[in-house]
């Protein structure tokens, strides 16, 4: 499909950067800073809207693979958590668009955080791998979302990060 | 469990809500009334910005009942800087008392209808009055600590002169990283660690401080307060579930370390938060004690000297904690400056706690503001959400290393 969005974002910011912003009172701290606030959130959003499809399934398929390798340990654990895991996972199986990725890595990430909280106070073995696994497994997810904001400056190594096409790569899941 | 509290009930918190999370996670009184406050307003309409005038007409309803003869307030302007309350900058000509008439630039610093951090106006009253004297601090007139003049809790106090960056820095959010330059740094090094030394070393015994709890040294209380506080706002704020930051609040729930000494901590120590004057390199003042609490220095040591308060020295091999000094070099200093020894192991958890803190405060707090647009600068507050992720890979690194 042809998108006109990302040219008329372009447009956007231009209109801010080289029509508004020389209007506004410099005398007004708070309308400048704000200003140029859009503006740099414009610019990321503009150069990062192809991939926002990309970055939904990424995101989905990190929450199965994770829930994937604690499927067992929520078995043990059993009641609500077993059955929030179970309906977590069956929902990111037929998963395909929009707001059903959306929802079922909601899902997911909730069903793997309640494994957490319960095992808080679970014998050390079982705690240990359920809290092991999800802090091994959170290195992508997390690499992600910063490559994403990068842009924005707050990265003290932002050379580390992932280009982005690769930072939304699923198939590296099965590698 | 994550569950028990849902999206809807965020948006909209029922009193059993409220109730159901305040039993959780017990915390000191005056951060309950404050958390709780802000969950009673919660559903209250989204903020469509404050007016000068209305500000004004807040500030003038304060002054009536404080102070005698007649007065007029006028030079009315913004501030910006903060990331989370509303300051209007003013003159206030007046009889004062001793002085006889004249005119003070003052700063009416107000919370929006929701704050990236639901802070106590009364609890930085009461530390701007136990400090003035002691470091350089704005000096402190009036607070409205329950919204009596203001439609929200308020505090008016003096305009101090300066900056918080040099003006080759300016455009840095919130002050975050801001690069001083190497000559003005090394003037600003020994200022900025004996301030915060003076702050640890202040004995809180001088002082009433009633809107403070006090922790018992030998326990772990003060470190479970200060977990308990932030898994709170992660529980009241959130808008995903991140299993990362629930491995982290185990871990941090079992190895809550013992509290040595109570010294006051400023909660927000580091580049941003103090006043200098770029000729003469001198902090003429320390702000933003919003945050404050009685507890364990080692909160703010580790605070000051964080990640996402620093950056790389020109030569890119050395990390200068809030752009200060490097991370030893500054400890060194501040031991020797306070007489206050620092533990590795309680500097290190509260590393990781500050990370937690972070992540709660960028991915929680600041998603819930932004979509009920609570704030009179939103997208400010959207922009710090990129702030968190850093902190999450120091958090998921050092559970990988532990676990």
């Amino acid at each position: 499909m042809f998108d006109r969005n990302e040219a008329a974002l372009q447009a956007a910011t231009k209109a801010l950067e080289h029509t508004v912003l020389p209007a506004v009172d410099p005398a007004d701290p708070l309308a400048v800073e704000q200003l140029r606030l859009v503006i740099g959130y414009l610019n990321l959003l503009q150069s990062r809207m192809a991939l926002i499809p990309d970055r939904s399934r990424f995101e989905l398929a990190h929450h199965q693979v994770l829930a994937e390798a604690l499927a067992q340990a929520a078995g043990i654990e059993g009641g609500e958590v077993a059955e929030r895991f179970s309906a977590a996972m069956a929902l990111a199986a037929t998963a395909r668009h929009g707001a059903e990725i959306g929802a079922a890595t909601a899902a997911l990430a909730s069903a793997v955080s309640g494994l957490v909280r319960a095992v808080a106070s679970a014998a050390p073995e079982r705690r240990w791998l359920v809290e092991r696994t999800v802090a091994e497994h959170s290195r992508r997810w997390i690499d992600a979302r910063r490559a994403w904001f990068a842009p924005l400056g707050f990265e003290l190594r932002p050379t580390e990060l992932p280009p982005l096409a690769d930072a939304f790569d699923i198939d590296r899941f099965s590698r | 469990m994550p569950w028990t509290v849902t999206e809807s009930d965020r948006d909209h918190p029922s009193v059993e809500v409220i109730e159901l999370v305040r039993r959780r996670f017990p915390t000191e009184r005056e951060v309950d009334d404050n958390l709780t406050r802000k969950m009673r307003h919660r559903a209250s309409p989204a903020f469509v910005g404050a007016s000068l005038e209305a500000m004004t007409h807040y500030v003038t309803a304060l002054l009536k009942d404080h102070i005698e003869g007649d007065f007029a307030v006028g030079e009315q302007r913004w501030l910006s800087g903060g990331a989370s309350k509303i300051q209007m900058a003013f003159v206030l000509d007046w009889e004062e008392p001793v002085v006889g008439r004249t005119q003070t630039r003052l700063v009416a610093r107000m919370e929006p209808a929701e704050s990236l951090n639901s802070t106590s106006r009364k609890r930085e009253f009461e530390l701007l009055r136990a400090f003035s004297g002691v470091i350089p601090v704005p000096r402190v007139y009036w607070v409205d600590p329950n919204g009596k003049w203001f439609p929200e809790p308020a505090l008016i106090y003096a305009l101090a002169s300066g900056t918080t960056k040099p003006r080759a820095a300016l455009g840095k959010v919130a002050g975050i990283g801001t690069n001083f330059g190497a000559a003005l740094r090394d003037r600003l090094k020994p200022q900025f660690v004996e301030h915060l030394a003076s702050i640890h070393a202040f004995d809180p015994g001088r002082v009433a401080f009633e809107a403070f709890d006090r922790p018992m040294v030998g326990t772990t209380q003060s470190a479970l307060w200060q977990l308990n506080r932030a898994r709170r706002i992660w529980e009241e704020d959130r808008g995903e579930d991140l299993p990362l930051l629930e491995v982290a609040a185990n871990w941090l729930e079992r190895n809550l370390p013992p509290l040595d000494r109570v010294s006051v901590v400023h909660g927000d120590y580091r580049s941003g938060n103090f006043l200098f004057d770029e000729a003469s390199a001198r902090i003429t003042a320390v702000l933003d004690w919003e945050r404050g609490y009685l507890g364990d220095r080692h909160r703010d040591l580790a605070w000051t000297t964080a990640e996402q308060y620093g950056h790389w020295s020109e030569d890119g091999k050395t990390f200068l904690a809030s752009g200060i000094a490097p991370v030893n070099e500054l400890l060194e200093l501040y031991e020797a400056a306070s007489g206050l020894r620092v533990d590795p192991a309680t500097l290190r958890y509260y590393r990781l706690f500050n990370c937690y803190q972070i992540v709660v405060t960028a991915l929680g707090s600041s998603h819930r503001v932004v979509k009920l647009s609570k704030t009179h600068q939103d997208i400010l507050i959207a922009w710090v959400e990129a702030a968190g992720y850093g902190a999450m890979e120091e958090l998921r690194d050092e559970m990988e290393r532990t676990l």
